[in-house]
């Protein structure tokens, strides 16, 4: 049922980010039909109104397709999968180096962690 | 365009001669919509529901309900869920749905039956053997089931288990569609904001604060229940 909002940002924002990783990671297969957006928003427990639009920003960014009384697929162009993917890893990877970045964790801390995980 | 669902234009009601509980005011409903009316205790959002329902009559200013000035006629598009029960405790569960299919011709008595059944509600109870929060249940069930294009739903989960709330919501959210809207009043605004297309915080018996929700969240970088408790800092 509804998950837990992060609250400083926009719901529809969130659903986008989440369905684009469930997307990418081959959750959703490639080629496959998509959820409805009344189904998504029942799952999800918000407004009709917020899925659509998360839906319309993956398609925008090609992920999704729309096909005319058929519904929505995720793409089969692999092209597009997987550079969207390397653009998803790399703003992922940002994002957290900024955070480490902030609380004073070094490339040193990262170079040890990553040895001894592998170690 | 559709034409809206809901016009109130410069309403005024005052309880008491020089205490305006509403002033001049404008509020305009579009089909397909959700809509959140929050703001602090005693701010008019009772009190505006029930003018539009009919149970009070404005001082001045105009309701028209689906391009139609308000009236007996506008009740049969109105599904109103009040603040206070009003159903008589001598009846059963059974007995009330018997009620409403009499009263109401939109009145889907499947629909009640499903949802009664999926919240465990026995029909051939004594509505005055139910818990309070059964008893909300209840009665939200007899108003969702009905083919309305306007519910008012006045504190619709606030005595209600937070299953039941998510259970709730989801029914509204099944049971959305384009040409009905939907007015929720309710100080649990963490709860029921995702649901929401748009907001208005009223204050003072005028709108103080209104838009997209979703925007909104983006716009502030906060929820709209932080939103709420900012603006309306004690």
């Amino acid at each position: 049922m509804s998950w837990r909002f992060d609250p400083g940002s926009s719901v529809s924002g969130q659903i986008a980010y989440s369905l684009r990783i469930k997307i990418l990671t081959g959750e959703y297969p490639s080629g496959s039909q998509f959820p409805t957006v009344r189904s998504l928003a029942l799952e999800l427990g918000v407004n009709p109104n917020t899925v659509q639009k998360a839906l319309s920003v993956l398609e925008g960014e090609g992920l999704l397709e729309s096909r005319t009384t058929v519904g929505r697929f995720v793409t089969e162009d692999s092209d597009v999968l997987s550079s969207a993917l390397t653009a998803f890893k790399k703003s992922f990877l940002e994002s957290v180096f900024s955070k480490a970045d902030e609380i004073g964790i070094t490339k040193n801390d990262f170079e040890s962690f990553l040895s001894n995980k592998e170690g | 365009m559709s034409e809206p669902i809901l016009v109130c234009d410069k309403l005024c009601k005052s309880y008491k001669k020089g205490v305006p509980v509403l002033n001049n005011f404008d509020f305009t409903v579009e089909p397909g919509r959700i809509i959140g009316l929050l703001g602090p205790n005693g701010c008019g959002k009772s009190t505006l529901l029930k003018l539009i329902a009919g149970l009070l009559v404005p001082d001045c200013g105009e309701i028209t309900v689906c391009g139609i000035k308000r009236s007996e006629e506008t009740n049969k598009y109105i599904s109103y869920l009040p603040e206070r029960p009003y159903f008589s405790t001598r009846m059963s569960v059974d007995e009330m749905i018997s009620f409403f299919k009499e009263f109401y011709a939109d009145f889907d008595e499947l629909i009640a039956r499903k949802m009664l059944f999926d919240l465990g509600i026995n029909p051939k109870s004594q509505v005055k053997t139910l818990s309070k929060g059964t008893k909300e249940k209840v009665q939200l069930i007899l108003v969702m089931s009905r083919r309305a294009k306007l519910y008012m739903l006045d504190e619709p989960i606030g005595g209600v288990d937070p299953a039941a709330r998510d259970y709730i919501l989801s029914t509204i959210i099944g049971n959305y569609n384009e040409e009905a809207s939907v007015i929720i009043t309710t100080h649990l605004i963490a709860d029921i904001e995702p649901v929401l297309n748009d907001f208005a915080f009223m204050y003072q018996g005028k709108i103080h604060m209104s838009g997209d929700a979703d925007e909104t969240r983006n716009t502030y970088g906060k929820s709209l229940d932080q939103l709420f408790r900012e603006v309306f800092r004690c």
